[in-house]
C-alpha cells in the first residue's frame, strides 16, 4: 500500500441523460508511485470518464477510490478541491490557461491558493519550471498571445507547481504537432523518473502509449487489458 | 478574508474586459441616478404642491365655531321628562375676544413655531360699476409674511408698505384683472355690514391659489378693527404654523385651556390629506418602480458577467478553488462595481438634478423646475445600488460556485 499513488475498486458510473447507460463497468486497478500509465481506448469507451472520476472533479460514481492513501468517497465539494490543489495537477486537451493572466502567473496560480510557500519561493518555483519547460522567455506574455505548443507546455508548468503526487492528463497532445508531441512526452518521462511523480494521461496517440511504462485499455466500459511495456 | 489571489483574479477579470465592466457600472450608475433624481424631482413637486396648499392656510386655525350643542338646562332628574321643540343653537358672541392674551399663552408652546391673529370678514370690491364679492382680511403684516410667506408671490408693490397706512390694500393679480386696477390705484371695499371705504392698492400678489388671487384683499389689523368697530384684542382667527405639519392634529390636541375651537388642516379638508397621501403614493410607486427595473438590469448584466466566465470557473476548480473562492472572487467584482456605479450614480443624480432645478419653468412663487434635494435620498439611492449589485453578485457567483467542472472541460 505505502508505494501506491492510486488504486480504485470496483468503480461504476451511470450515465443517466438522455437515458440510463453504465458507462464505466467493475473497474479495479493500482497505480503505482513514479508510474508513467496510460489510458486509451475508442471514442465511447469510458476512458476519459473514468479520468475525470480518479481526478476526484467527478464524484457521481459507485466503488473506492483513494489517492495518495487518503480515501476520497463521501468527501465535500470543497474538501476535494482542496485535496486536487495539493495532490493532483491537471493537463487538458484544450490547455484551459486563463487568458487574462500572465503565463508566469498562470503557473503561479495553484500554489497561492495552496499559500505553503511565500509569493517570492512561488516565483521563482514558476519560473524555474517554465525554464526546465524551455518557455521561460514566454514567463510575461498574456496566455492568448502564445502558440498552442507554448501553452501546453505552460499549462504542464502549472501541473507540477505543488509537486503534486499525481499528474492527470485529458489528450495532452491530441493538439500538437509531432514535435511539440515529442518534447511534451520527454518532459513526462523525466517527471515519472526523475521526481517519482505519477502521471495518468488519457491519449488517443498510440505511439506516444507505446512509449509509457503502463498501458491500460478500457472497451464498452470495462477494462479490457493491461500491457506492460 | 479575502485572499489575495482571488483578489488578483477578480481584478483580471474587472480589467480584461473594460467595455463590459463599464457598462455594468453603468447600469448601477443610471439606477443609481434616475432614483436620485425622480426622487428630489417628485419630492420638489409634492413641496411646491405643499407649500401652495399652505399659502393661505395654517396648519392649525383657532376660531369661534357655532356651538350646536343644545345645553341641559333643566335637570338631571330621571323621572322627569324633557322635551325641547325647534332647538336652535345660539351663538353668543362672535369672533375670539381675548386673541392677545391667547397669543400670549401660545407663545410659551414650544412646539408651535408661528402664531399669527386675523380678522376675516366677508366684503365686496368695487371699482366703478364692476364689483367682486369675496374676503377682506385684516392682518399683522410682519407675521401674515412669516407665516405664508407672501413676499414670493408679490408681482408688483411691496407688502411691506401694508404696514404704512390704514387705507393700504393688497389684491391678487385676478381682482386686480377683473376691476381693471393697477398698482397705486383705488378700490372701495363694502362690508356685510354696509361700512364703505377706500384703499390704495400698494401690492398685487399671484399665488395660483383662486381663493387669494380672486377674491382676497389684505388690510392692516388695525384698519379691519376700525371696519368692524371690535376691541384691540379681537380676532376672528388665529393662525398657528408648526415645524411639521404632518404633526397638525396631535400638536392641536395637546392645545389645552382655550375655549374657542382648535382645527388642524387635516381635520378642516380632509381632500387635502387625502390628495397629499395619493402623492405621497405616487412618488413611492415611481420610486420602487425605479428600483426594480434597476435590480433586474444589475442583475442580467452581472449574471452575464458569470456566465461569461464560466469556463474559467471550472479551470479554477479543477486546480483547487473551492465554491467560497469562486464566490469571493465574482463578489470582489461586484462590490467594485456597486461602489463605483454608486459613486458616480450619485455625483451624476446631483448633476441631473441640479440642471433640471436650474430649467425655467413658470409657477407662482418659483421661476424653475421644482427639486429638493435631500441627503437621504443620495444616501437610499447609494445603499440601495450597492446593496442590489452585491445580491445580483452573489446569486449568479452561488450557481457559479456549483458548477460542475468536468461538464464545462470535457465540453
Amino acid at each position: 500500500m505505502e508505494n501506491l499513488a492510486l488504486s480504485v475498486k470496483n468503480i461504476s458510473k451511470y450515465f443517466h441523460e438522455p437515458k440510463t447507460f453504465q458507462v464505466l463497468k467493475d473497474i479495479s486497478f493500482d497505480v503505482k508511485k513514479g508510474e508513467f500509465l496510460s489510458l486509451i481506448g475508442k471514442s465511447g469507451s469510458g476512458k476519459s470518464t473514468l479520468l475525470y472520476v480518479l481526478s476526484t472533479m467527478d464524484t457521481d460514481f459507485a466503488g473506492e477510490l483513494i489517492v495518495n492513501g487518503v480515501d476520497l468517497k463521501g468527501k465535500s465539494q470543497n474538501e476535494l478541491a482542496k485535496f486536487r490543489n495539493e495532490h493532483i495537477g491537471f493537463v487538458f486537451q484544450f490547455h484551459y490557461l486563463l487568458p487574462e493572466f500572465t503565463s508566469l502567473d498562470n503557473v503561479m496560480l495553484p500554489a497561492l491558493k495552496l499559500g505553503k510557500k511565500s509569493k517570492k519561493e512561488i516565483k521563482e518555483k514558476a519560473l524555474h519550471n517554465l525554464y526546465l519547460l524551455g518557455i521561460k522567455d514566454q514567463a510575461y506574455k498574456l496566455t492568448n498571445k502564445l502558440s498552442g505548443g507554448q501553452q501546453q507546455r505552460v499549462a504542464i508548468a502549472r501541473a507540477l507547481i505543488n509537486d503534486p503526487a499525481i499528474i492527470m492528463c485529458d489528450e495532452p497532445t491530441g493538439n500538437l504537432d509531432t514535435n511539440n508531441t515529442q518534447i511534451v512526452f520527454d518532459i513526462f518521462k523525466k517527471i515519472c523518473h526523475e521526481n517519482g511523480q505519477t502521471i495518468i494521461t488519457v491519449t488517443h496517440d498510440e505511439d506516444f502509449a507505446a512509449n509509457c511504462d503502463r498501458v491500460i485499455e478500457l472497451q464498452d466500459g470495462y477494462l479490457l487489458k493491461e500491457a506492460l511495456v | 478574508m479575502v485572499s489575495n489571489t482571488n483578489l488578483k483574479i477578480a481584478f483580471a477579470h474587472l480589467t480584461s474586459r473594460p467595455k463590459q465592466t463599464i457598462i455594468a457600472i453603468l447600469s448601477v450608475l443610471f439606477g443609481v441616478s434616475m432614483y436620485i433624481f425622480m426622487n428630489g424631482f417628485m419630492g420638489g413637486v409634492n413641496k411646491s404642491q405643499t407649500e401652495m396648499t399652505f399659502s393661505s392656510m395654517a396648519h392649525i386655525r383657532i376660531y369661534n365655531d357655532v356651538d350646536t350643542k343644545v345645553p341641559n338646562l333643566i335637570t338631571d332628574d330621571k323621572n322627569t321628562v324633557v322635551n325641547f321643540r325647534n332647538a336652535k343653537a345660539i351663538q353668543y358672541s362672535e369672533g375670539i375676544k381675548n386673541a392677545n392674551q391667547i397669543i400670549n399663552n401660545l407663545k410659551k408652546n414650544k412646539q408651535l413655531s408661528t402664531i399669527t391673529s386675523q380678522i376675516n370678514l366677508s366684503g365686496t370690491f368695487r371699482n366703478g360699476s364692476v364689483e367682486v364679492s369675496g374676503q377682506i382680511s385684516g392682518v399683522d403684516v410682519v407675521n401674515e409674511n412669516k407665516m405664508f410667506r407672501i413676499k414670493r408671490y408679490v408681482v408688483a408693490g411691496n407688502w411691506d408698505d401694508l404696514a404704512n397706512s390704514n387705507s393700504n390694500i393688497v389684491i391678487g393679480v385676478e381682482m386686480a384683472k377683473k376691476l381693471s386696477l393697477k398698482l397705486n390705484d383705488l378700490i372701495s371695499v363694502t362690508t356685510t355690514d354696509d361700512i364703505t371705504k377706500n384703499y390704495k392698492i400698494v401690492c398685487i400678489l399671484e399665488t395660483g391659489s383662486p381663493s387669494i388671487d380672486a377674491s382676497k384683499g389684505y388690510i392692516k389689523k388695525s384698519a379691519a378693527l376700525q371696519l368692524t368697530s371690535k376691541n384691540r384684542s379681537y380676532a376672528t382667527d388665529i393662525q398657528i404654523n408648526i415645524p411639521d405639519f404632518n404633526k397638525a392634529t396631535e400638536v392641536s390636541k395637546s392645545i389645552k385651556g382655550i375655549n374657542y375651537k382648535v382645527e388642524s388642516w387635516q381635520q378642516s379638508s380632509a381632500q387635502l390629506v387625502a390628495a397629499n397621501a395619493l402623492r405621497n403614493l405616487i412618488a413611492i410607486a415611481v420610486s420602487l418602480a425605479i428600483l426594480i427595473v434597476a435590480a433586474f438590469g444589475i442583475y442580467n448584466i452581472m449574471n452575464m458577467t458569470v456566465s461569461e466566465k464560466i469556463k474559467e470557473i471550472a479551470i479554477l476548480k479543477a486546480l483547487g478553488f473551492g465554491g467560497n473562492d469562486v464566490i469571493q472572487i465574482f463578489l470582489t467584482q461586484a462590490i467594485v462595481i456597486g461602489l463605483l456605479g454608486g459613486i458616480f450614480g450619485v455625483a451624476l443624480g446631483y448633476g441631473i438634478a441640479t440642471a433640471v432645478s436650474n430649467v425655467p419653468f413658470k409657477m407662482p412663487g418659483s421661476e424653475t423646475m421644482p427639486m429638493v434635494f435631500k441627503l437621504s435620498d443620495y444616501l437610499t439611492a447609494f445603499g440601495f445600488g450597492f446593496l442590489i449589485t452585491i445580491l445580483a453578485g452573489y446569486f449568479p457567483a452561488k450557481k457559479a460556485a456549483n458548477v460542475d467542472p468536468v461538464s464545462i472541460i470535457r465540453g
